[in-house]
């Protein structure tokens, strides 16, 4: 018996073909090129033998270099590596990616738009104004550098984590986010109304004396905290199993004025609508 | 890590007859493809032997716009494309 041989087909799906691909097939019937298809049988006793099929996407690698107002878009994207340089005002639009790695060096009002993305990895360099729109994503690691002004809007994800360089920062934080936060007056947007809707999420360098939590005051208008087994503070939301737990803070470190109770509607504007702006300044959305 | 867009590359699930399914393998043609166990060494799972006759395949969710690449491993090869049904 012959060996099996690994076999390689590449292909490419655009949006202008006007049919889907959506099957994949083996015939030992048919022995012509489409198209036609012609109904050619292969010699009696004929054996075809297939194992260990696999079909992936295909990364690409996207590299921008270090001018402004730079834009590149890769929705739906699979394992991609876009990589910006370190201009200011640069944009990246990858709505709906999957495990891409989106880097963006230096400069200020750089912003990534990665709503209902899964597991991206998300960079940022230092630069002031830095924004990243994850709207409804789940397992991103968001990761902005120092400078004032950075917005992360994680509102309605889940399972994120969130790393915030030194400056005064601003995180919509998803259900069950990690948060991870540097020096600076850092602030913690919490715009879900619907009790159950937070989740566990953990901080990690909240510094009480600076930072401060929003809350939206359709879920609540009160929080509760106390120590856990292990010394951190952990704030009770609700009665739904909603959580904060504060790493290296003691519960006796806290004090009202760290958390805010607003309407929704008076709440900050998330960036993601100026991001939405940027993208139809930049020609991204139409 | 990426996931496989076949769900049952390794053949480990039973091959079904003539149905539309979208995660499972299924011999179309009823030509009697059947599924050997296991695979020779260093290959995993199970492999698909299709006689003459037979027709193999596997529906899964519209690919998205981009670049794919299809992998397999192949014993007795007359001849292979990839068809992409409208």
């Amino acid at each position: 018996m012959t060996s099996f041989v690994k076999e390689t087909l590449n292909f490419t799906i655009t949006s202008s073909e006007g049919f889907t691909a959506q099957e994949v097939y083996f015939s030992n019937s048919y022995d012509n090129p489409i198209p036609p298809i012609a109904d050619s049988i292969n010699p009696p006793g004929t054996i075809i033998n297939i194992a260990d099929v696999t079909l992936t996407p295909t990364p690409t690698t996207i590299i921008l270099g270090n001018s402004p107002n730079l834009s590149e878009s890769d929705a739906n994207s699979i394992g991609d590596t876009i990589s910006v340089g370190n201009g200011s005002n640069d944009t990246v639009s990858a709505i709906g990616s999957q495990y891409d790695a989106i880097t963006l060096g230096t400069g200020s009002g750089d912003s990534v738009i990665a709503d209902n993305s899964v597991n991206d990895g998300i960079s940022l360099g230092k630069g002031a104004g830095d924004t990243v729109s994850a709207i409804g994503s789940q397992h991103d690691t968001i990761t902005v550098g120092d400078g004032d002004g950075d917005v992360v809007n994680n509102f309605q994800g889940n399972a994120n984590t969130i790393t915030l360089g030194k400056g005064n920062d601003i995180a919509y934080v998803g259900s069950n986010d990690t948060v991870n936060v540097g020096t600076g007056h850092d602030s913690f947007v919490f715009e879900q109304t619907n009790p159950g809707s937070i989740g566990a999420v953990t901080i990690t360098g909240f510094d009480p004396n600076k930072d401060s939590f929003t809350f939206s005051n359709q879920l609540t208008t009160s929080v509760t905290y106390h120590d856990n087994a292990q010394g951190n503070a952990v704030v009770t939301v609700d009665n739904a199993g909603d959580t904060i737990t504060l790493v290296g803070v003691h519960a006796s470190e806290l004090h009202p004025s760290d958390f805010h109770f607003a309407d929704p509607a008076a709440l900050p504007v998330p960036s993601a609508a100026q991001m939405v702006a940027d993208l139809h300044a930049h020609g991204l959305l139409l | 890590m990426m996931s496989n867009i076949i769900q049952d590359g390794t053949f480990l699930l039973p091959i079904q007859i003539g149905v539309q399914n979208i995660y499972e393998w299924t011999d179309w043609t009823n030509a009697g493809i059947t599924t050997q166990n296991p695979a020779p060494s260093a290959i995993p799972g199970d492999y698909a032997s299709i006689p003459v006759g037979g027709d193999l395949f596997q529906d899964y969710s519209a690919l998205a716009p981009g670049n794919y690449t299809l992998t397999f491993l192949l014993l007795g090869l007359r001849k292979n494309f990839l068809y992409q049904r409208q």
